[in-house]
């Protein structure tokens, strides 16, 4: 089954979608900055990311455009998590690579319905 | 002769220097005020925005796990139990609704609640409203029509402020109307400066007395008891959606018939579209102008 990295400082959050997700079958591993999802990008090649952008210190805005500079991990998918449906967020998720962008909280069946979206599109890339 | 007008002389000069100290108190007192006016108004910002956060956590715990078991029992086929989480789960998040609402009057009333502008597609926002509305406007057996001009594309405003006015305004229809019909509708007058946005929010419900509509934006302000035990709340929806119209520089007209329903009308200034504007996202307005008269002989609600 797919590996899930999730992005997320707030505890709860974490801990509420990590079971979600597992619930759904995803293998699931979590970092608590955008520094750590950085490293676990690398260190664990994750299937896809799921990225809050409203970190600490380093937002996701730059933890998905550092893990999109580097070529070993720029060909994972990256779904942004911002808190409002702004075009300004979508414009800056498109700006920055990710591949596609879901507002918080989360409606757990329209962000299933992205990853699996960004998921075939990225196992028929690999097939090419 | 000259000692009395030297007496008098001097009797107004130690009146004047009397009138004058006491003149500096007051003035030393009225600043000691201010000050500590300011320290207030600095403590209940502060006190505000703690008890957003305190509040918040807690509640978005109630609603997010409840949420999870809610999903597993779901899944479990264990229908005793999802009829107990969803109690729960709709509990917490209206109570979320009533302390996001009285937080957001008492900063605006604190005088510390600011606008947020930026381009913002204006029917991308409404749409998504009346996607969040949808359910709850269901469950009374409305509809609910959005009809945006198409003239309307991207404009500088407050998005969440913009939306959260008009929420207001669409949950007091829903609540308000049974099995009928609420017309949700956006179109721009051009102007020279600024052009206006209007929007309308029509509902097919009971209706207000006209002898209410004055009290229907003040604080608490629910039509009568009778109506309170029936349709709940706290009658702080519409006050806010005022206050937030009147600080994003606008006005909300009402028109409304007992037993026939309710027209709102916001009317709020907008920076004309410039031409170097890249209008709308990949959602395409819905309609064509709403061939909506302007409301007649508004009773202006805003003061």
């Amino acid at each position: 089954m797919a590996k899930i990295l999730l992005v997320e400082d707030n505890e709860m959050n974490r801990d509420m979608l990590t079971r979600r997700l597992q619930r759904q079958g995803f293998v699931v591993v979590c970092a608590c900055d955008g520094a750590e999802g950085v490293a676990m990008a690398t260190s664990e090649m994750p299937d896809l990311i799921l990225m809050d952008v409203a970190l600490g210190e380093m937002d996701g805005w730059e933890a998905t455009t550092l893990i999109k500079a580097d070529p070993a991990t720029t060909a994972i998918p990256i779904i942004a998590l911002t808190a409002h449906a702004l075009a300004s967020d979508r414009d800056r998720s498109v700006e920055v690579g990710c591949s596609d962008f879901d507002t918080k909280p989360v409606d757990l069946q329209r962000l299933l319905g992205k990853i699996r979206g960004c998921l075939s599109a990225a196992a028929q890339v690999a097939v090419v | 002769m000259m000692a009395i007008y030297y007496a008098n002389v001097q009797a107004s000069q130690a009146e004047l220097e009397s009138k004058m100290r006491e003149h500096m108190t007051i003035a030393a007192e009225l600043r000691t005020a201010t000050a500590e006016a300011e320290r207030a108004g600095a403590a209940k910002a502060e006190f505000l925005a703690r008890m957003s956060h305190e509040l918040r956590t807690p509640l978005n715990a109630v609603i997010g796990y409840s949420q999870i078991l809610l999903e597993e029992a779901e899944d479990e086929g264990d229908d005793g139990s999802v009829v107990d989480l969803t109690k729960i789960h709709s509990a917490g998040q209206h109570l979320l609704k009533l302390v996001n609402e009285v937080l957001d009057l008492s900063k605006i009333e604190a005088g510390k609640m600011e606008l947020d502008l930026r381009e913002a597609n204006v029917a991308e926002l409404l749409d998504e409203l009346v996607h969040a509305t949808n359910p709850a406007a269901a469950a009374n057996g409305n509809e609910i029509v959005l009809t945006i001009a198409a003239d309307i594309g991207t404009r500088r405003c407050d998005p969440m402020k913009l939306q959260g006015m008009v929420r207001q305004l669409l949950d007091n229809a829903v609540k308000f109307t049974e099995n009928g019909r609420i017309d949700l509708a956006a179109r721009i007058e051009q102007g020279t400066a600024n052009d206006t946005l209007v929007i309308d929010v029509i509902d097919t419900g009971i209706g207000v007395e006209s002898s209410r509509i004055d009290q229907l934006f003040e604080n608490f302000s629910v039509a009568d008891d009778t109506s309170t035990s029936k349709y709940g709340g706290t009658g702080l929806g519409l006050a806010l959606s005022q206050k937030l119209c009147t600080l994003m520089g606008g006005e909300i007209f009402v028109e409304s018939e007992l037993g026939k329903g309710s027209r709102f009308t916001v009317q709020m200034p907008v920076p004309a579209l410039g031409l170097d504007v890249v209008a709308s996202g990949p959602l395409a307005p819905r309609a064509d102008a709403a061939n909506l008269p302007p409301a007649r002989t508004p009773v202006t609600a805003n003061g």
